[in-house]
């Protein structure tokens, strides 16, 4: 793996800012995630050495979280709530507009994605956004009060920021 | 009416710039942490939040000042004590530490620098759940900004004390919201829970002495440094003192986080909210977020105070009201939960991660039509075999919505058996399990 030197003296500095510096594992991991699109193999292994540990602890660390992606997904991402607050407000219109638009069907499993890379879905739990439900994130990013017409609308932008349509 | 409630919790957050340090300089920002750690002495902070009754607004409502007087009087040789801010937010229903944190960071931080000094911590984590990115990136600028003015960081206020405040962001996982979870994440692990004792204060964070308080209890703290207990027990009840952010959502016409005294009934939150949406009337409330379990349209009356909640059978959690209509299904409902816990269980305990398991296959099959007689005495078996024998809480937190569903609505669950319910629509649109 080849990162910029410069993110790697950031991750340096940030081990020694805790009073162990396995603290900064998951933020590291965070970081090369944001760098190298998701934790490959090579990803993970480059992180053990760094942190002098062994690999299949970082895979173990690692795969205890959803927002670790330990597969490739498409460029969008879009996180849906299936929670209850999400579900009483509509969430399955936010369901049925995802797709009409991108033709996935959520696996209960993990994320599934296009065949063109473009997007990536996964059902995800509560994020704290019960009052302007029903929510989805995209890419890091809270689309929240969404109805069936809003949710198309923000998908075909994309579409169209993609030259797709 | 709703005027003339005292609001301080939220009283900055609809202000323009409310993030910005100079902002809240300007509505006199940080004079209270002046104040307490230029002239006070750390024990008399402890007396003053112990006085005030305040109660953590986290889900278990344990007196602040009473767990801050757990931690060593002072740190030992090599032994620092730390102060862990619980920003998981991660109980279905919950959004308020969100508001705090994106549209008032330095009222936190100011309340951080205030719980730290009295608990002689000279670190404090900020463990933020993962999904909250901007949150994370607000509060990282304040602090930024305070450090510039010497709030924070080496020599607070030209005192001798120093304070150095971290964001960490985890990466998703319910259970990191329980405080010794949170640990282990914030160490670098899994979120596995820790058993009980030790207790954080006296083994934390690297088996150093830890106090783990949650972000609106730590931004009640400067206000009752600055008006005082009295003020601070002159709103809520008596054994629940002080305003508390309830999280309102679910079938209302307008959800949103309301600031208003503990003790406030549900019908007058539903009420502020612009009542049932739709017209529609209430069939289920769940009084404090999803852990809480469902209660009855007929006890809308319920205070929202610790000690009412309890009578009612459950806990005021952290505030959070979700509301049901009488469109909505109890036993949707409960599968929606159950799926949520069993995804959730961190699998350390048999009785946790089997049982939840089972609860969601038998709420799926009831759900569908495909129950069976004895189901129900087999959810209730199941809840009641895993609550309170293993390593933390959670299986009160999942046995808890099954078990009150059950109790007071089991004509659903029943004629569910007989008839079942809507679950091909589910299937094409969420996927097969
Ligand atoms: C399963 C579980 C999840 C929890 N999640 C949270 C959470 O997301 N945020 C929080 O502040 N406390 C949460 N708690 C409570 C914490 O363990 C702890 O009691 C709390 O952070 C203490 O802060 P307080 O005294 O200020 O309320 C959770 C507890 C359990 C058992
Ligand atoms: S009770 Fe459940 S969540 Fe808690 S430690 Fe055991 S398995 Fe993990
Ligand atoms: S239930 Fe969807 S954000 Fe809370």
């Amino acid at each position: 793996m080849n990162f910029p030197k410069e993110k790697i003296a950031a991750w340096e500095a940030l081990k020694k800012r805790y009073p162990d510096t396995r603290a900064a594992l998951i933020p590291v991991l965070h970081q090369v995630q944001e760098e190298a699109g998701w934790l490959s193999r090579e990803a993970l292994e480059w992180v053990a050495e760094f942190f002098h540990v062994p690999a299949v602890e970082v895979l173990e660390t690692a795969s205890f979280y959803w927002m670790l992606r330990l597969k490739p997904e498409g460029k969008y991402r879009i996180a849906l709530c299936r929670n209850i607050s999400c579900h009483l407000r509509g969430k399955d219109e936010v369901l049925r507009a995802v797709r009409d638009v991108t033709g996935l069907t959520p696996d209960p499993h993990g994320p599934v994605t296009s065949e063109d890379g473009l997007f990536s879905l996964r059902l995800v739990e509560c994020m704290g956004a019960c009052s302007s439900a029903p929510m989805m994130d995209i890419n890091g990013e809270y689309k929240e009060n969404l109805d069936y017409e809003k949710t198309r609308a923000i998908l075909e932008e994309i579409l169209e920021k993609e030259g797709r349509k | 009416m709703s005027g003339k409630r005292p609001i301080y919790l939220l009283s900055r957050v609809d202000k323009p710039d409310s993030n910005k340090i100079e902002t809240y300089l300007a509505d006199g920002g940080y004079e209270r942490a002046r104040k307490v750690i230029t002239s006070m002495e750390p024990a008399a902070v402890i007396e003053e939040v112990k006085a005030s009754g305040l109660r953590g607004r986290g889900g278990a409502g344990f007196p602040t000042g009473l767990k801050w007087s757990f931690m060593p009087k002072e740190p030992a040789p090599g032994k620092p004590h730390f102060l862990a801010v619980n920003a998981d937010e991660s109980e279905p229903g919950t959004c308020k530490d969100r508001v705090l944190m994106e549209r008032d960071p330095h009222l936190l931080l100011e309340g951080i620098l205030i719980s730290s000094f009295a608990i002689r911590a000279s670190r404090a984590f900020i463990f933020i759940r993962g999904e909250y990115t901007f949150a994370a990136r607000v509060l990282e600028e304040a602090i930024a900004e305070a450090e510039k003015k010497g709030f924070l960081g080496r020599k607070v206020f030209g005192t001798d004390y120093s304070l150095e405040v971290m964001v960490h962001r985890g990466a998703g996982a319910y259970i990191c919201g329980e405080e010794t979870g949170l640990m282990e994440s914030l160490e670098g692990k899994r979120g596995h829970p820790r058993p009980k004792p030790p207790f954080p204060a006296g083994y934390g964070l690297w088996g150093y002495p830890t106090t783990v308080n949650n972000v609106e209890t730590i931004c009640n703290v400067p206000f009752i440094m600055e008006k005082g207990s009295d003020w601070f027990r002159s709103m809520g009840t008596e054994k629940s003192p002080g305003n508390v952010l309830f999280s309102v959502s679910g079938c209302v016409e307008r959800p949103r986080v309301l600031e208003r005294p503990l003790g406030t009934r549900v019908s007058e939150l539903i009420e502020d909210c612009g009542g049932v949406w739709k017209g529609r009337k209430l069939k289920a409330f769940v009084p404090g977020g999803s852990s809480t379990g469902f209660l009855p349209a007929g006890m809308a009356d319920l205070a929202l105070d610790h000690d009412s909640v309890q009578k009612a059978g459950t806990m005021l959690g952290c505030g959070s009201l979700i509301v049901l209509d009488d469109h909505s299904s109890i036993v949707t409902a409960a599968r929606i939960l159950a799926e949520f816990y069993e995804d959730e269980s961190c699998g350390q305990c048999s009785q946790c991660r089997e049982g939840s398991g089972w609860v969601v296959k038998i709420l799926r099959r009831i759900e569908e039509g495909r129950g069976r007689t004895g189901d129900l005495e087999l959810l209730e078996s199941l809840c009641e075999g895993a609550m309170g024998k293993t390593i933390c809480p959670f299986p009160i937190a999942w046995g808890t919505p099954v078990l009150t569903a059950l109790k007071n609505f089991r004509d659903e669950f029943e004629e569910a058996i007989r008839s079942g319910g809507a679950a091909a629509e589910r299937e094409t649109l969420e996927g097969a399990r």
